[in-house]
């Protein structure tokens, strides 16, 4: 072959290998565009997600409560491992795993198996660190958040708690987690080759929790813990709770009970004691109830405060006796007195006076039988049975706290209306969001010169010689309040001897109420189980403690006796 | 073949050639400059990517330190070191009287 023909060759070669690369290109570039380009995200774009904090939980003093921690969760691709025997040990080391459960996550086939969640930075970064040293492959560190609870198991009962996937699962946790649980942040990055980023877009900008101030005193519910929880074991109750209000905005400052559980151990708690009492336990007021049926009949005008009652026992109702405590007779007493020594069957006939229908509306118009505005996880709405399904004998009961059951957000509610001069108020608990809450206007039920009138009367009951309520006298304040013991009914068997409702309702200063206790023991197991000898007790202590702390004006009325 | 050298014939083409180099010039500066701006934007991006990790890092650290404070004055802990280990007390509260001023309006 010529040099010419070789060159026409070479020459024809080239030009064969340059048509055939235009053309591969141009099917690359143009007609398989989108399928590479596509595949190129695929190996250059990451999707990271980003989960961001739950807003944090503070008391009304700004003292945290809850918030969230940056903690990182350990997965393990068993496929890429290398090293088993030496990533054994290391789980075992740095996460406190037993041989066995190590083995158990590390020989599966899987391509995700998870070592451990939340894991302190800290432990995971030592351990990711040593198994780089080692080069033990498989580990993936996934950064997360934790929700941390600095006061332990304070108020644990009504702040509840977040699952490991940070979502709500009781208490506050749960009925506000539309609040506080925050958006994802989605971002698209581009990475080179060499794993430099390129660029990266904001897929969705995602925004943290939203923080929540609770009215809770973080100081006060310590006071009222302590104390509750001392009543619980010294009068061998089976179960307490307390609650305090700020009548004038009806902001509860602590709901306090003998179980808690550390927040973030919770995993370890059992369900009794995740229970919020005040909210979830259903009870017969007894005694405590007295003051609703006097400040109906005060209001409705069927009694005066002068108007002579007959104390004496028994009362009859549909062949039923109604008896004063230990069948004691008091002859002609006062209103006032019949609060004071806590007389049944005087306020009975009070009841009476003011008939079925005046007792129920009064009642219905205080809220019993609903469920209050907190929206709380497992909140009971307590029985007030509809009129027409009030049997005679009902007018009876009633007014001695029987036949009705109230839940401790209610009584307290309640009772916050007569410390505040009349007007039912929704409770707080949270401040500036609505959240789970379903706010209802306030709604005055009785006249302001009616309501002092009672307090005047529950004054006695503390203050007076006579009074059930004698154990909740502060030094240099004036107390009103009303002690109780409810029966307890158990299903099938109705009111049992020896299981009671114990309780003590009051509020302080009497002339201008700034505190509002209410002390509840379940089934106290002592020879004395009358509210006024244990609950009344328990409330001049956490009384005490709040007055401790506030530093009150003392009553002027008291400083000048 | 005879070689033209008269200047009218040379200097047209110079001119291109001028006009080339300068151009080419420009566009390989051009070229320079978007890269090096590329590199630096990236190399700025990426440092601020480590920065934002830094941060991160430090406020986690932060958010650590600030559990450990708080868990270290609970109400709990505090209460117990004060009555289990320093023998505290509650106190009694004390009132101070004061007398109305008769002069007082």
């Amino acid at each position: 072959m010529s040099v010419k023909w070789r060159l026409y060759a070479v020459m024809g070669g080239i030009m064969v290998f340059l048509l055939t690369s235009t053309v591969k290109l141009a099917d690359l570039q143009l007609l398989e565009h989108p399928h590479w380009r596509e595949r190129a995200e695929q190996i250059q774009v990451r999707q990271v997600t980003q989960t961001q904090p739950r807003g944090s939980i503070v008391d009304r003093n700004g003292r945290p409560l809850a918030f969230d921690v940056r903690a990182t969760s350990i997965v393990l691709d068993n496929y890429r491992m290398t090293k088993p025997e030496l990533l054994e040990d290391l789980l075992v080391q740095y996460l406190g795993l037993s041989e066995g459960e190590a083995e158990d996550r590390i020989y599966r086939p899987s391509y995700f198996t998870w070592i451990a969640r939340k894991v302190a930075t800290d432990t995971a970064d030592a351990l990711q660190a040593d198994a780089e040293a080692q080069e033990v492959n498989g580990l993936l560190f996934l950064p997360e958040w934790k929700r941390a609870y600095p006061q332990g198991s304070l108020a644990s009962n009504v702040i509840g708690f977040a699952g490991v996937d940070n979502k709500g699962l009781e208490g506050i946790e749960l009925a506000y987690d539309d609040v506080l649980s925050g958006q994802r942040r989605e971002r698209a990055i581009v990475r080179g080759a060499d794993g430099t980023v390129l660029d990266e877009r904001i897929v969705q900008p995602g925004q943290p929790g939203q923080d929540l101030k609770l009215t809770l005193d973080a100081h006060i519910q310590r006071i009222a813990e302590s104390a509750i929880q001392d009543g619980v074991r010294d009068y061998r109750a089976k179960g307490g709770f307390a609650i305090v209000v700020s009548p004038q905005t009806n902001e509860l400052l602590a709901i306090a009970q003998d179980k808690t559980y550390d927040l973030n151990e919770f995993q370890r708690s059992s369900p009794e004691a995740r229970k919020n009492l005040a909210a979830v336990q259903p009870f017969e007021p007894g005694s405590t109830f007295k003051p609703f049926a006097m400040l109906a009949a005060l209001q409705a005008g069927t009694v005066q405060p002068n108007d002579p009652i007959d104390g004496d026992t028994p009362v009859t109702i549909a062949g039923h006796a109604i008896n004063n405590a230990e069948y004691r007779g008091y002859g002609t007493i006062s209103p006032s007195e019949v609060l004071e020594m806590s007389v049944n069957t005087g306020i009975v006939r009070i009841a009476q006076d003011l008939g079925q229908a005046g007792l129920y509306t009064f009642l219905d118009d205080m809220r019993f039988g609903e469920e209050t505005n907190l929206s709380l996880p497992g909140e009971v709405s307590g029985t007030l049975r509809p009129l027409e399904d009030w049997s005679k004998l009902a007018i009876g009961t009633m007014p001695i706290g029987q036949g009705i059951s109230v839940t401790g957000l209610q009584l307290a509610r309640a009772y916050s209306a007569i410390a505040n001069g009349g007007l039912l108020k929704p409770l707080k608990l949270v401040q500036g969001h609505s959240g789970a809450s379903t706010d209802t206007p306030a709604r005055r039920i009785a006249d302001r010169s009616v309501v002092d009138e009672l307090t005047a009367m529950m004054e006695e009951v503390v203050h007076g010689d006579r009074g059930t309520g004698v154990y909740a006298k502060l030094n240099r304040f004036r107390v009103a309040g009303k002690s109780g013991t409810g029966q307890k009914a158990v299903p099938g068997q109705g009111y049992v001897d020896g299981k009671y409702t114990s309780l003590f309702a009051g509020f302080f200063p009497a002339d201008d109420p700034q505190y509002l206790v209410l002390v509840v023991y379940d089934e106290i197991r002592q020879q004395q189980y009358y509210g006024g000898q244990t609950a009344a007790p328990t409330f001049k202590r956490i009384a005490q403690g709040i007055l401790d702390k506030t530093h009150l004006r003392p009553s002027r009325q008291r400083l000048n006796d | 073949m005879q070689r033209d050298s008269t200047p009218s014939a040379v200097r047209p083409g110079l001119r291109q050639r001028h006009w080339l180099l300068l151009g080419l010039v420009i566009v390989v500066t051009l070229s320079l400059v978007y890269l090096w701006q590329s590199w630096r934007w990236i190399s700025a991006y990426n440092e601020l990517q480590a920065a934002e990790a830094k941060l991160e890092s430090l406020e986690a650290e932060r958010q650590h330190v600030r559990f450990r404070v708080e868990r270290a004055f609970s109400l709990e802990r505090i209460e117990r070191i004060a009555t289990g280990q320093l023998d505290m007390t509650h106190p009694e509260p004390r009132y101070l009287e004061l007398a109305d001023d008769p002069d007082s309006p």
